[in-house]
């Protein structure tokens, strides 16, 4: 790796793509070394599928560039490097799932076998069904599979374990780990925490567009200054909260109150003017460090450490 | 792309409304119709069971390529061609397969009407006629292979059965299948001429008459063909952007 750009499995540069006044990506750069597990973090309308779509190839940027092996995407693809499930990306309900992975074999250059894959994925059983009658889950293996079949060295997953069940979604990070053990590339956005914490080495977390913080799972946590307190407080007004001394960010469940704090001393005592109860002060986890960093009241991603300063390449 | 065209055609024998439409529908309105009108004279070379015969076949044709290539707006919706296009697949060989299996399957359903032409209704042709006739029929569906995925890259997917029935049932109309031009009020028969649905018929019965075939008739099919096929490319090339 003398250069890390052109030996990158994935190379945003400045990437912008709006769709009317919506700026769904907002000047993202990234480099995905190869080997990496990278999990592509945010709320809804962050900006993770276009980000995606934009690395695949299958929409233009407006700005910027995506290499993936130092080639544009769709080369990439027709050479058989990349494997994706796209979250809107389908299969037609009256192919049987061997079918759907043997169409998608039958284009690579050097596929694996359509029933190694199958295994791999756990359907083997399953796949002389047809998709549309099968449960959700198992129609997420079946395109794992069919991402899969390519033997590709860097796979992209828009929220691959979706639809599936607590023992699916194992036995799909299993299969994957399986995956990556050969020092192959897994990209992949999802809505699970706990998945991103057990399964990625790095987090990149998203918000309107732009990426505000990269790094490993304690490096994000750390990059959140300060703690969470939980307390329960009565007719609890989320405005006053947030105003309180210290306080980043708030949040209000109920009677159930949720502060992100920098400097959780000076908000205790401000909160304990009001009768607040069950007081709990904790480090941040990696859902706090979360909620801190994409919320809409957390702090915008221009602190140091691993984050990437959008912002400032701005024109 | 021959994995794609093959598991087209297997996914089309599955698919039971399908194969009623496109293929044995046509040869149901051929038997109703040579009852009720085969008598009559049609004051030509080709008499009437035959006429209709030819008719009904075109029909067939028609609807059921009609039918195939308009799937493309179902598959879309399904996100099918996304997938196909994460894919080393060039980009026009999803296209490229609809049109080649609306071909394949044009073929039994031209078979299946002239089968119940020569065993039911005693049409009397020569081999080399009846050979002359299939391949006519066959060639003259192209442009309408072509006009099924224009109409399902066009349509939205709730609009897009209503779309195909209409175009292959004015194509029908208008190109002199359910009645002959030389019935039709003269505008009429002048328009009929302008669509690839009356040369489709008119090239297959020129093959039993002998006749000699007119240069318009190519012309318009190859004018149809090329058109139809452009404005795919230019809508698929669209919608490769948009995605």
């Amino acid at each position: 790796m003398e250069d890390a750009e052109s030996g990158a499995a994935v190379s945003l540069r400045g990437l912008r793509r709006s769709f009317g006044d919506v700026r769904a990506v907002d000047g993202v750069d990234l480099l995905v070394a190869p080997g990496e597990l990278v999990a592509l973090l945010g709320p809804n309308g962050a900006g993770k599928t276009s980000t995606m779509e934009i690395l695949l190839g299958l929409s233009a940027p407006d700005e910027g560039e995506a290499r993936l092996f130092g080639r544009p995407p769709r080369r990439a693809a027709a050479q058989g490097l990349v494997g994706a499930m796209l979250q809107s990306g389908g299969f037609l309900h009256e192919m049987t799932g061997r079918e759907i992975v043997q169409i998608m074999a039958a284009q690579y250059p050097r596929p694996l076998k359509v029933d190694e894959a199958l295994r791999r994925a756990g359907v083997a059983k399953e796949a002389r069904l047809r998709y549309g009658g099968l449960s959700g889950g198992q129609r997420q293996r079946i395109r794992f599979a069919a991402a899969l079949v390519c033997d590709p060295d860097l796979l992209v997953l828009d929220e691959p374990t979706v639809a599936m069940d607590v023992q699916g979604r194992q036995d799909f990070w299993a299969a994957m780990r399986e995956y990556a053990t050969g020092g192959r590339t897994v990209l992949f956005a999802t809505h699970y925490l706990a998945e991103a914490q057990d399964f990625a080495d790095r987090v990149v977390l998203m918000r309107h567009g732009r990426i505000v913080a990269d790094g490993s799972v304690a490096e994000i946590c750390a990059r959140v200054e300060g703690r969470t307190i939980r307390a329960v407080l009565d007719d609890a007004d989320p405005a006053w909260l947030r105003g309180l001394p210290g306080v980043s960010a708030a949040s209000v469940h109920g009677e159930r109150v949720e502060l992100h704090c920098q400097d959780s001393d000076r908000a205790l005592r401000a909160l304990l003017q009001r009768p607040a109860r069950d007081v709990e002060v904790s480090a941040m986890t990696l859902e706090d460090a979360f909620v801190a960093l994409t919320g809409d009241s957390g702090p915008r991603g221009s602190a140091g450490g691993h984050t990437v300063v959008t912002a400032a390449k701005e024109v | 792309m021959g994995t794609l065209v093959y598991t087209e055609l297997r996914l089309l024998t599955r698919s039971m409304e399908f194969l009623v439409l496109a293929v044995a529908s046509p040869v149901v309105f051929f038997l109703v119709m040579s009852e009720v009108f085969g008598g009559l004279d049609t004051k030509g070379a080709v008499d009437m069971t035959t006429y209709i015969m030819i008719s009904m076949a075109a029909f067939g044709a028609i609807s059921g390529a009609l039918a195939i290539g308009s799937r493309v707006a179902l598959e879309r919706q399904a996100g099918w061609h996304r997938q196909l296009r994460l894919t080393p697949l060039p980009g026009w060989s999803y296209v490229a397969s609809k049109v080649a299996a609306s071909m394949v399957i044009v073929l039994p359903a031209l078979l299946l009407i002239f089968l119940a032409g020569l065993l039911v209704k005693g049409v009397d042709l020569t081999a080399e006629q009846w050979l002359r006739v299939l391949v006519a029929s066959w060639v003259g569906a192209l442009p309408f292979a072509v006009l099924g995925p224009l109409i399902g890259l066009s349509a939205k997917p709730d609009a897009v059965s209503a779309l195909t029935v209409s175009a292959f049932l004015l194509m029908a109309m208008f190109g002199g299948l359910f009645m002959p031009v030389e019935v039709m009020p003269e505008v009429m028969a002048t328009l009929a001429k302008a669509l690839p649905s009356f040369w489709l018929a008119e090239h297959a019965r020129n093959q039993v008459e002998g006749a000699p075939i007119d240069p318009l008739g190519p012309a318009v099919v190859a004018a149809w063909f090329a058109v139809t096929a452009a404005l795919v490319v230019v809508l698929y090339r669209r919608d490769s952007q948009r995605v």
